[in-house]
């Protein structure tokens, strides 16, 4: 299951989808807002979206993954609009019967979002504002 | 009469939409170019350069989308595709 979501990510939500009596593991990943940015302090974050692509883009990463890893149950959720800092911005879930698929799931699903998905982030610094990069560190 | 002559000439202009820091620098979420048929995304490119310099002068990459599906030069084009241009992402 995928979602772009203007509301607040609940991650409680995203581990009990994913739970089932048949899974041994369930990994979690959470992206938050950090308060600053190499030497920059900063205050919050925007994200938008190209909503149509970007929820196609994310299932395809879904059907990827199912289709290169024996899991269970995967769901990933990225917000738009701004976020202040400590919030949650992208939200990962995967079960399996065992902890290695789940792992290695919802590594590629992170990476495959932050490399492909149509979705941009302004950052608001005390320096100024700025449209971010993504910097690819896989 | 006029209804149907102003869909047709609607008909030949392609929208583009723009997100992130290239809305930004051309201050609209869309473009729009004239095109008589249908053409490749590297054609396309070239139009809309020529059509709004500053696009060019923003220096900002992008990739072109068509229909929610990154596309490569060679892709044929026509007023009936969703065309977008995408600047380097950055989710997460």
């Amino acid at each position: 299951m995928i979602s772009i979501t203007e509301k607040p990510i609940d991650v409680n939500k995203l581990l009990n989808y994913v739970g089932e009596q048949s899974s041994g593991a369930s990994v979690l990943f959470t992206g938050t807002v950090r308060d600053h940015n190499k030497q920059d302090k900063v205050s919050k974050l925007h994200y938008e979206a190209y909503q149509e692509m970007a929820e196609k883009i994310l299932q395809e990463i879904e059907n990827e993954i199912h289709t290169k890893w024996k899991i269970n149950k995967f769901v990933a959720i990225h917000r738009t609009g701004t976020l202040k800092v400590g919030e949650v911005s992208v939200a990962i879930a995967v079960s399996a019967e065992h902890r290695k698929e789940a792992f290695e799931a919802c590594k590629f699903g992170i990476d495959s979002i932050k490399e492909k998905a149509p979705i941009w982030k302004k950052e608001f610094a005390e320096s100024g504002t700025e449209w971010l990069e993504g910097v690819t560190t896989k | 009469m006029v209804k149907l002559y102003k869909e047709e000439l609607e008909k030949k202009s392609l929208s583009i939409k723009l997100f992130a820091s290239l809305r930004q620098a051309m201050n609209s979420d869309e473009i729009k170019v004239d095109i008589e048929k249908e053409i490749t995304v590297l054609q396309m490119k070239l139009l809309i350069f020529k059509t709004f310099p500053n696009l060019e002068k923003s220096n900002i990459p992008f990739f072109v989308a068509v229909n929610h599906k990154y596309a490569t030069d060679s892709v044929v084009i026509g007023t009936n595709d969703e065309i977008a241009l995408i600047p380097p992402v950055s989710g997460g």
